[in-house]
């Protein structure tokens, strides 16, 4: 690039990184966002400091009150997921929460609440690795009279790890929890939970009253209080209760408008609005007004506002006698100003509840809506503060140029031109990653946009220029001074490198050995774990689910499981034997990835594209899966190497390469067939990188026997999968009738689907960023030839899978995953370079050399680090994100301890249902090795057909393909089973069951069954000697209570 | 001679391959990219360029450049299928600089970033014809979707399993909220809300940048201020070729402001001059709704606005009698707007779908055929008509599937095509005619059926179970 075109970029991204911390520091967004910090001692299951192994925690008290609270709210603070039911109803549900993140609920009870016995249920789930479930709850019932009763009283919670039920659900009021135990009270935390809506306006009681304008003359009428607001406001909200439809008017702005509730005959219901009116208030003079209109009679209004300061104070401001009203039509009613109009006159107070009692008021929070004219003014503000700041940057650039220019007497000689504009890199970065991190739900605007940090960000530019003015040689060097080190490079360079792969190797293969163990194996592994020691015993992948089922033929992912079949050669434990294959491909990809960045780049790429490769959140989930995703990534690289190597330049053909493409891509196939795809981007690529030389490519005959090569296995492997699956009839649809279809026909077709879904992290915008960067950087990049080569390959085969493809999963693009990030560390590396060159080619002294290459290699390691997916999460930003695995994140349904729940309690004469059959099999199997015919699984049930089915060869009955189980497949038959057993068991997945049921099946497992054990994501239900039906035990409470009154009392 | 011979034929392997290598290569020149994204170009002209959310796509050639006030182009008249392509489309203009462009790439490769620069300042008026000269069209589409709403409702009533009864609709903006009374109005800002519906138009206009970009030689700022260029061109198109509606915008603005501001009347003149600017404004809720708001603050005697406006509110209050009790006056079989005929129908409509959740399909079946009658362009209340039908009477299938062949023909929403398919294959399969009860089915299969989005009730239908 250019010195002029160096700094015109440099100068617009600091106008606008700066611009925009200034704007968003001064002007608060409109999107409620806020943190909730405590000291608290969390509630959990842990016992003696210890962990507790229950990916659930149920808490419950129950209070009996006398008269109803006024006010009632509830604060939690806990991970990774929380649920809050109040008297049987769900209140408040939270997202999950990532490895660094809290979640947090603040929310008004009130209307929940009532005179008798109440209950707060909490329920607490787990989602990452190693955090048990855990909560603080904090809250007030606030009565007429003023008396309190506190929620953050540890005593009297009762907790359990199982979604019980005793007649009534663990959630209802009416549940017996005398059986839960006392939680545990872990030690004093600082946690920091984000809420979308200002907390304290959820916990500040009603401080007004309730006012009616002084003249009482038609039903419109304008109430308005003026107030001064010292220090500069950092936030503010306020709560509104009204008589009739209103308007609200903050400073002159209508932010919401009364459309919905006009002209309606039904009697209004008042409901208490909250407003964020953060982006409205200012210090000095503020002014609030409300039109209220009522279908007739006096407007009465009862208003809470509360502002806090950027010091910490808050200014509190309720509807009193100082509030002032003006009734009949009033123009321009938004913007009178109560205090120099004589024509307001001073509000009258009313005591009492005026027909609106506050335990039954309901409470939302409003979205400000405010006019056009308010965002043209926000947009000009955003344009000015950017233009401030494009022009001070300038001016600052322009000064220490012409003190350069002073001190080292070059006289305007344009030496230093471009040098003061270096100073702006770290601001931009600054800027960039605290916008960044406005997304990450572990941060609120507030904690990001603060003055000092804006002033910090302008201090850093300015530092750095008096840093240039200090460091400049007072004499002109000569023109291509050697460097003071001129060895360093040819001794150190290489070994520093060196050092760097190790060390990126060594940290990423700890990542990924880790947690290897620490799920327990995933229910298609155990699929892949028979296949694996049918290649032991047979020499290729296949087998018999059932003596009622054909043998079958492994036919898909072949060569998947011959790696893991030498892996059980020497471990055991089947979770081993089918990840260790998978860590070796992560790791093989791993150090290709760093090979290709430095052979095809330069070796800080290579560096760039380990590091990210090694941190990757998602590479390293997949690595601990024992499937086939790791083993196709890297053939996947291996023939995208192998290829360019054979076809670069523009001589002959490198037979050696075009030969290890072609078994690479073999292999590739033969690993996952839906791959095959990537050979049609492959032979674009090829056609571009050699266009204008294709006589030596297409006069070798090794290039047509490569093909034909590749195209038998391809048609054998085809041949192959055919013949098995025609083998026996497979009653519904499953992935493995995958055929193309054209999804631009369908209405969820998304043609960027699995080009975002290459991403690495979670987050998909800086991949997505970094691809469009290397996009412009193909057109006329010294690397243009290599970034083609790698954008046509990646960005071909994804269109075509999102274009022909009838699913979208995410783990199908995960091939393409290591070629998005070589693309992305390329760019970043020739971003960095733009100033590595410039340092070298302009004629700057050693020091500021250095000085540019710092900022460099520093800009380049934060931009590595806020893009690794371990630093920040941006959550909020849902149109980027995928569902690749987050760090240490749970992924899916344990069956281990209902398996072992299962055996230890099942009898015979016992009857057991599943949805997953072959996993409860596999899990009784592994447990009882010793036993001649260890116990499985009866029934599967599906009442809808999602799973496939298929027949037996002896019976006429539907069975399960992956287990030979017989199927239940309607509710009438759960009937007859349920009236045959005495004891039934049902192992099932949380969620996924309904999935495969219909809601009469899920309705009778619900009244007929109670859960038993829970896991993540599983759950066993019995159905015992015992047992009565939760309708009937009810009634038998009922019935026994009334017998308590007149017999035995 | 024989040498010559020998000589020649020796040659014809080399000659060969130097001609496929040509070949080759010319395939992946820069001219034959040119034309392959020209090619693209066209594809995109003349694709979708709108999707409503039930009824079919309006592609290129189905969009006019300028009949904001033809009748031709109404909601009513669109809404039918098959649509003509029409000369003065949209796609015209564009389909002509392609043309002229590929004999320009092909004659002269250097004009091939001209070519894009031309075709980019040809696609952004096209783009903004298409989205904010047809405030009506765009209207129909919100229209579409309280009824794609309601369809959901219809459907589900049948089977938990169908398709459009638990997934959101085409368009993706459905879900669960859908059916909130406050979501239904919960809209953006009119001059944004034709965006949710726009499909391949603005792909177009990408495609024109990345040509300019590409084939315009020399430094990154020079391709940029060239594309910027010519995409300046294309925004002063675009702001003339939609001025009347900017400047009805505009005082709609003042309008709501002066509303806001308690100035009744000055609103109200402003609103007369907004669709005095674009008189096509006069035909949708929106200024219907803002009149009789207006006249009902200024306590007028009421009149068609009033009762409009009256009417939407107690919808909103779910008082369907008081809202049909207030639009009936003004709405008979051959009286009333387009907009008053949509809103009445819209309220027996919903009464309807909850006649069928209570079970009452007689009931349901009448009201949907009053809906139908009243807005008879709308072809989800047909569907719905004819689904309740099937619900009263299975032994009518063979004569509601003749009847809603058209309707189905109209229908771009698989999923809701699907279903009705698998009701009229269920209606057969209770008749006890299992050969049309398969075929029904088949069909149903064929049109949506994907793993993961498995059609249950045909599938479960074709096995019978």
């Amino acid at each position: 690039m250019k010195p002029r075109g160096l700094q015109l970029v440099l100068l617009f991204g600091f106008a606008v990184a700066a611009g925009d911390f200034a704007f968003r520091t001064t002007h608060p967004s409109v999107t409620p966002e806020y943190m909730v910090t405590a000291n608290v001692r969390p509630l959990s299951l842990s016992t003696n400091s210890q962990p507790s192994d229950s990916k659930h925690l149920y808490l419950r008290r129950s209070w009996h009150l006398t008269r109803v609270p006024e006010y009632a709210w509830i604060q939690l603070l806990g991970h990774d997921v929380l649920e809050l039911q109040v008297n049987g109803r769900l209140v408040g549900r939270t997202e999950r929460s990532s490895q660094r993140q809290i979640a947090a609920l603040v929310t008004d009870i009130t209307p929940y609440l009532h005179a008798g016995k109440n209950s707060v249920a909490i329920h607490v789930a787990q989602s990452v690795l190693d955090r048990s479930p855990a909560v603080a709850i904090d809250g007030t019932f606030e009565f007429a009279d003023g008396g309190q009763l506190s929620l953050a009283d540890t005593e009297g919670w009762r907790a359990t790890d199982i979604y019980d039920r005793r007649g009534a659900f663990w959630y209802e009021t009416e549940f017996d929890d005398k059986h839960w135990t006392a939680p545990q009270v872990d030690a004093l935390v600082t946690w920091r939970g984000q809420v979308d809506l200002p907390p304290r306006a959820i916990t500040t009681p009603r401080r007004s009253h309730w006012i009616l304008p002084a003249q009482s003359e038609g039903s419109d009428a304008v109430l308005t209080r003026s107030f001064e607001a010292s220090g500069r406001p950092r936030d503010g909200w306020l709560r509104v209760l009204a008589t009739g439809p209103y308007r609200l008017a903050v400073n002159g702005w209508i932010v919401s408008d009364d459309h919905l509730e006009l002209g309606r005959v039904d009697a209004y219901q008042p409901r208490e609005q909250t407003f964020d009116i953060s982006p409205l208030v200012r210090s000095g003079q503020n002014i609030v007004s409300l039109l209220v209109t009522t279908a007739g009679g006096a407007p009465r209004v009862r208003a809470d506002l509360e502002m806090a300061t950027e010091g910490g104070d808050y200014l509190y401001v309720g509807t009193d006698r100082e509030w002032r009203s003006r009734t009949v039509n009033v123009a321009d009613w938004n913007r009178l100003d109560p205090t120099s109009d004589s024509k307001f006159k001073p509000c009258e107070v009313e005591i009492g509840y005026l027909g609106v009692v506050p335990r039954q008021i309901e409470r939302e929070l409003r979205e400000l809506r405010p006019p056009t004219s308010f965002w043209l003014a926000r947009s000009a503000a955003y344009i000015g503060l950017v233009a401030i700041c494009g022009i001070a940057a300038w001016a600052g650039c322009s000064l220490t140029k012409w003190l350069l220019d002073r001190v080292t007497e070059s006289q305007g000689g344009g030496v230093f031109a471009t040098l003061p504009y270096i100073a702006l890199v770290p601001s931009i970065v600054a800027g960039a990653v605290a916008w960044l991190t406005m997304w990450d739900r572990a941060w609120s605007a507030h904690d990001i946009y603060r003055p000092v940090f804006l002033y910090g960000l302008g201090l850093l530019a300015v530092m750095q220029w008096l840093l240039l003015v200090v460091i400049a040689p007072r004499v002109r060097q000569p023109i291509h001074a050697k460097p003071p080190w001129p060895m360093w490079r040819q001794a150190w360079q290489p070994i520093l490198i060196g050092a760097c792969a190790i060390v990126i190797v060594g940290v990423s293969l700890w990542l990924r050995v880790r947690d290897i163990t620490a799920e327990p194996i995933h229910h298609d592994e155990i699929s892949a774990y028979g296949f694996t020691l049918s290649v032991l015993e047979q020499g290729v992948p296949g087998g018999q689910a059932h003596p009622d089922l054909p043998f079958g033929y492994c036919s898909t992912s072949e060569l998947a499981y011959y790696p893991s079949a030498l892996c059980a050669l020497f471990v055991d434990d089947p979770r081993l034997v089918l990840r260790i294959p998978a860590v070796f491909w992560s790791m093989a990809t791993l150090v290709l990835l760093g090979y290709m960045g430095m052979r095809w780049f330069n070796p800080y790429v290579g560096l760039v594209a380990a590091v990210l490769y090694g941190l990757s959140p998602h590479a390293i989930g997949w690595a601990n899966l024992g499937r086939y995703l790791s083993q196709v990534q890297f053939f996947t690289l291996l023939t995208m190497f192998f290829t360019y190597e054979a076809f670069r330049g523009s001589g002959p053909i490198r037979k050696g390469m075009l030969w290890g493409a072609a078994v690479s891509i073999s292999t590739m196939y033969l690993s996952w067939e839906g791959s095959g795809m990537f050979g049609i981007g492959l032979a674009l690529a090829v056609l571009m990188l050699r266009r204008g030389s294709m006589r030596p490519v297409l006069s070798c005959p090794s290039l047509y026997a490569a093909i034909v090569m590749v195209l038998i296995v391809v048609g054998a492997q085809n041949a192959h999968r055919i013949s098995q699956q025609t083998q026996r009839l497979w009653y519904g649809e499953g992935i493995s009738d995958l055929a193309i279809k054209p999804m631009w026909r369908y209405p969820f077709f998304d043609g960027s689907f699995y080009l975002m879904n290459a991403s690495w992290m979670r987050d998909a915008l800086l991949p997505m960023v970094a691809f469009a960067a290397a996009c412009f950087l193909a057109v006329r990049h010294r690397w243009r030839t290599q970034l083609r080569f790698l954008i046509i390959c990646l960005a071909t085969n994804a269109a075509l899978m999102s274009a022909v493809l009838p699913l979208r999963t995410n783990r199908y693009s995960y091939h393409l995953l290591p070629i998005l990030i070589l693309i992305a560390a390329a760019a970043a590396v020739a971003v960095a370079d733009v100033f590595w060159r410039y340092a070298r080619k302009a004629q700057l002294s050693f020091p500021q050399r250095m000085y540019v290459r710092a900022v460099a290699a520093a800009a380049l390691l934060v931009t590595i680090g806020v893009a690794s997916g371990h630093v920040v999460r941006t959550s909020d930003l849902e149109n980027f994100q995928v569902a690749a695995f987050d760090v240490r994140q749970l992924r899916y349904p344990h069956w281990d301890g209902p398996s072992e729940y299962l055996r230890n309690h099942v009898r015979d004469g016992d009857a057991v249902i599943a949805t997953f059959p072959h996993a409860q099999n596999f899990y009784m199997a592994t447990a009882n090795v010793q036993a001649a015919r260890p116990r499985q699984v009866d029934y599967w049930l599906e009442s809808t057909l999602v799973i496939q089915a298929t027949l037996g060869d002896s019976r006429a009955m539907p069975l399960d393909r992956r287990s030979g189980t017989a199927m239940i497949y309607d509710v009438e038959q759960l009937k007859e089973l349920f009236s045959r057993h005495d004891r039934v068991w049902y192992c099932t997945t949380r969620f996924g069951q309904s999935r495969i049921n219909d809601r009469s099946v899920s309705q009778f497992l619900r009244e007929n069954m109670d859960v038993v054990y829970e896991d993540f994501g599983t759950a066993v239900l019995l159905r015992d000697n015992n047992h009565r039906t939760a309708p009937l035990r009810l009634d038998e409470e009922e019935a026994g209570r009334m017998a308590s009154d007149f017999y035995l009392r | 001679m024989l040498s010559s011979c020998v000589r020649f034929v020796r040659n014809v392997p080399g000659w060969a391959l130097t001609g496929l290598s040509r070949a080759v290569s010319a395939v992946v020149s820069r001219r034959a990219l040119a034309i392959g994204l020209l090619a693209g170009c066209a594809l995109l002209a003349i694709g979708p360029w709108l999707r409503p959310p039930i009824t079919r796509d309006l592609r290129g050639p189905h969009i006019p450049w300028g009949e904001m006030e033809a009748p031709t182009f109404f909601p009513e008249v669109v809404s039918q299928t098959p649509r003509p392509w029409r000369w003065n489309s949209i796609a015209t203009p564009l389909l002509a600089v392609i043309a002229v462009g590929v004999v320009a790439v092909l004659a002269q490769p250097k004009w091939t970033s001209r070519v894009f620069g031309v075709l980019l300042a040809a696609s952004l008026p096209a783009a903004a014809v298409t989205l904010w000269n047809y405030p009506t069209l765009v209207e129909s589409f919100d229209s579409e979707m309280r009824d794609r709403a309601l369809l959901r409702a219809v459907f589900r009533q049948h089977s938990e399993h169908m398709l459009s009864a638990g997934t959101s609709d085409r368009l993706a903006v459905l879900s669960d909220k859908s059916m909130r009374k406050d979501g239904l109005l919960s809209q953006p800002h009119a001059v944004l809300a034709p965006l949710r519906y726009s499909t391949y138009g603005f792909w177009l206009v990408g495609v024109a940048v990345a040509g300019a970009l590409l084939w315009q030689r020399g430094t990154w700022v020079r391709r940029i201020g060239y594309a910027g260029a010519w995409a300046s061109v294309g925004i002063a198109l675009a702001f003339a070729a939609t001025w009347p509606r900017w400047f009805a915008e505009y005082r709609w603005a003042r309008a709501a402001a002066l509303e806001n501001g308690h100035d009744f009347v000055a609103a109200d003149r402003s609103l007369d001059a907004a669709t005095a600017a674009m008189p096509a404004m006069g035909n949708t809720w929106r200024y219907w709704l803002a009149k009789g708001r207006i006249s009902y603050r200024q306590r007028q005697a009421e009149n068609k606005y009033q009762a409009f406006f009256l009417a939407h509110q107690a919808v909103l209050s779910d008082e369907l009698d008081r809202a049909r009790a207030l639009m009936e006056p003004y709405v008979g079989p051959s009286e009333g707007t387009t907009t008053q005929r949509d809103l009445l129908a819209s309220v027996i409509a919903r009464r309807a779908a909850d006649y069928a959740s209570d079970g009452k399909y007689s009931g349901a079946e009448l009201s949907w055929g009053e809906a139908a009658a009243i807005a008879p362009w709308k072809a989800a209340y047909r569907i719905a008509h004819q689904a309740a039908q099937l619900a009263v009477a299975p032994q009518r299938a063979a004569e509601v599937q003749q009847q809603a062949l058209a309707d189905l023909e109209a229908l771009g929403d698989r999923m809701v095509s699907s279903d009705f398919h698998s009701l009229v294959g269920d209606a057969y399969f209770v008749a006890g005619d299992f050969g049309r009860a398969r075929a029904m089915y088949d069909r149903a299969l064929a049109l949506f059926h994907l793993p993961k989005y498995t059609n249950i009730p045909a599938q479960e239908g074709r096995l019978g179970m």
